[in-house]
């Protein structure tokens, strides 16, 4: 199951190169820069190394498609487009426990956020 | 002290009701017991060997009495009535149940309290010198960074799923009273040229192989703070452990790659990372600080405390701290009575506290992490009313530092991770010791940890006792000459493994060890650390 950060259904129309999730940044390729569509793969959802390899990929000027494959959890859906991801990608079985509605009602349940735009409501002339 | 502005109250209501979906979610099985794990650890819901234990956070120790009134109303009507102190400045409650757990997140939220990110793999309480804003040797309030910290680190996307714990620490004075040398990242508030900024320090800490930290950058100014510690974090996230949780902490990643470079590696990703985000950081730092001023106090001349009551005059000169202004002092009330369990307070003396705190200390409290309370800004013409009621709750223990204000993990009686007891060891040493003999010895920090991941910081006491067990039986590990100052040292170990049985007379034995060999004014730990280990191995001659 894909869901996109408007929370529609609707894959990629390229496929993605993968990537693992232990990727260094020494390791990103131009290749890799230059793909229309990469997808980082989640091997445990415990495991947030992905979070970190989009923010660099994205930092490095990376603007293709960003999926964040595989082992995610609806509470981690804010937390992969602050990083850079546009989308997630969950098998069947995940899809099954963790439908689509659970990722939907998951999303912005914290109105604002202190990495984001609390210091700057605060402060903001 | 901080006061929560309507982002912060929001922020901890919509916690809540999250916490409340997600219990709700693995209740239908939509989230398996391994995914609901981490997300009730983040708020901080345990479960061990008798029933769920809440860690409330106490940022960085401070606290009013509409607050500790709360902790004893939460204490009486979801728990057993006690709470205990723990030695990160937080409060656990050992008998709540999963039921309750969203309704008690909800009274903290009432008074501005949480239990957000008291365990789990992610940024943790950050602590300070519970004597902050208090003591004369202070560059600068270590709470005004930990606040700012604690805010930026509530829920960060990229750092919530950390190969491991990160726990961080600050002190506003080159006295380390906040162990940060111990600690994933320690802070030290120093002047440069008149500039006030950091000295960064990564890479201590205590369980299964103790640290000590390094420094990565002598001179920190004050206004890069969070873009340095992101840095610090994303190379943690990244490069950090995950194939052994015991191996998973950032001390081990910088022991294996070498300071030098894991320096190389922070400063490469802070030179590289985007710092339009800080741009109201000096700001919001400053709004912070306003909430940490010296509360109004008097203009009282500097005197002695006198008394004819000896027992209050002890009280004051074994329990009380320096304060900056003259006339006051801050006050440690001792949670180690004797034979009683570190830490532990009653919903009762809880409110004691409070009453005290509103009346006498400007409405502060603050936790230590020698498992004490503390009220701050005291005036020395109070103490003897202070005392009369603490007296009259079983808190007037004239002990601090001294060898029964022992420090001592939940154990095996409570924790499942734990492989031998620690509360009956604590409480045998207490009752060994006399008030007398007590004053004789001076100043001597035992720890006790139940078990090898050593949440009682025995490594780092200037006498260590490690519970194991072997062939089934408990045996306790001894390790001298710790500390947790900014001397900081790791313990070596004595000797092999004594039974439950044989630890009040071998403490004794020590002790005496100590008072052959000691010169002028000696603590133990200086005495120790003179003569070393040899003398003090005579401790296990005869011992059966």
């Amino acid at each position: 199951m894909f869901i996109n950060q408007q929370g529609i259904m609707k894959p990629h129309q390229e496929t993605a190169i993968e990537l693992v999730n232990s990727l260094k940044q020494a390791e990103i390729t131009k290749k890799m820069l230059n793909a229309p569509h990469l997808a980082i793969v989640f091997p445990a959802f415990s495991d947030g190394r992905g979070f970190t390899l989009a923010k660099r990929l994205r930092r490095l000027g990376y603007k293709g498609g960003l999926t964040a494959k595989g082992a995610l959890i609806p509470d981690q859906f804010d937390a992969a487009f602050i990083a850079g991801f546009d989308a997630v990608e969950i098998d069947e079985a995940r899809a099954s426990r963790q439908p689509l509605e659970q990722w939907l009602s998951a999303r912005n349940l914290l109105k604002h956020s202190y990495q984001d735009d609390i210091f700057a409501l605060r402060h903001k002339e | 002290m901080y006061s929560y502005d309507q982002f912060d109250k929001q922020m901890v209501r919509e916690r809540v009701t999250q916490f409340r979906d997600q219990v709700s979610r693995r209740l239908t099985g939509a989230l398996t017991e391994e995914e609901f794990r981490p997300l009730r650890l983040m708020n901080g819901v345990y479960l061990q060997l008798h029933a769920y234990m809440l860690r409330a956070a106490i940022p960085y120790g401070t606290l009013n009495s509409t607050q500790m009134n709360q902790l004893a109303h939460i204490a009486d009507k979801f728990d057993k009535g006690y709470g205990h102190f723990t030695t990160r400045q937080n409060i656990q409650y050992n008998w709540v149940q999963l039921k309750d757990m969203g309704d008690i997140l909800d009274l903290l939220a009432d008074v501005e309290m949480h239990a957000i990110q008291t365990s789990g793999n992610c940024i943790r309480n950050v602590t300070a010198d519970h004597f902050a804003g208090v003591a004369h040797d202070e560059v600068e309030d270590p709470r005004i960074t930990a606040e700012f910290l604690r805010q930026w680190s509530t829920f960060h996307p990229e750092f919530s799923f950390l190969p491991r714990k990160f726990k961080i620490a600050v002190t506003g004075a080159k006295a380390d009273r906040a162990v940060i040398m111990a600690h994933d990242i320690g802070l030290q508030l120093v002047k440069h040229n008149g500039e006030i900024g950091y000295k960064v320090i990564v890479g201590g800490g205590l369980g299964r192989t103790p640290m000590i930290g390094q420094v990565v950058r002598e001179f920190l100014p004050k206004n890069e703070l969070l873009p340095f510690t992101e840095a610090v974090m994303r190379v943690y996230n990244a490069e950090g452990r995950r194939d052994n949780k015991y191996k998973a902490r950032i001390k081990i990643l910088v022991h294996e790659t070498g300071i030098g470079e894991i320096t190389r590696l922070i400063e490469e990703e802070y030179a590289a990372l985007d710092k339009k985000a800080y741009v109201y950081d000096s700001q919001e730092f400053a709004r912070i600080a306003t909430y940490f001023a010296l509360p109004p106090l008097e203009n009282l001349p500097q005197k002695a405390f006198t008394t004819k009551n000896p027992a209050l005059k002890r009280f004051v000169e074994v329990n009380s701290f320096p304060h900056k202004q003259a006339g006051y002092i801050a006050l440690t009330i001792s949670l180690k009575p004797q034979g009683g369990i570190p830490g532990d307070a009653t919903a009762e003396q809880m409110r004691v506290v409070a009453g005290l705190a509103k009346t006498y200390s400007h409405d502060e409290i603050r936790v230590s992490h020698n498992q004490n309370l503390i009220l701050p800004h005291v005036k020395l013409d109070d103490v003897e009313a202070i005392y009369e009621v603490l007296e009259k709750h079983g808190l007037a223990t004239a002990n601090i530092n001294l060898i029964t204000d022992i420090i001592a993990c939940p154990g095996m009686d409570y924790c499942s991770l734990a492989t031998a007891r620690s509360i009956p060891i604590a409480q045998s040493i207490s009752n060994q010791f006399s008030k007398k003999q007590e004053a004789d010895i001076g100043e001597l920090n035992i720890n006790i940890s139940g078990c090898i991941n050593a949440c009682g910081h025995h490594h780092v006491a200037h006498i260590g006792i490690l519970g194991l067990e072997k062939s089934g039986q408990e045996s306790y590990q001894i390790t001298l000459g710790g500390d947790s100052s900014e001397n900081a040292a790791i313990g070596k170990l004595l000797g092999p493994g004594l039974a439950a049985e044989q630890l009040p007379s071998f403490i004794e034995r020590l002790v005496g060890i100590y008072k052959g060999e000691k010169q002028g004014n000696e603590r133990f730990l200086d005495t120790y650390k003179r003569v070393g280990a040899a003398p003090f191995k005579k401790a296990y001659d005869n011992v059966h």
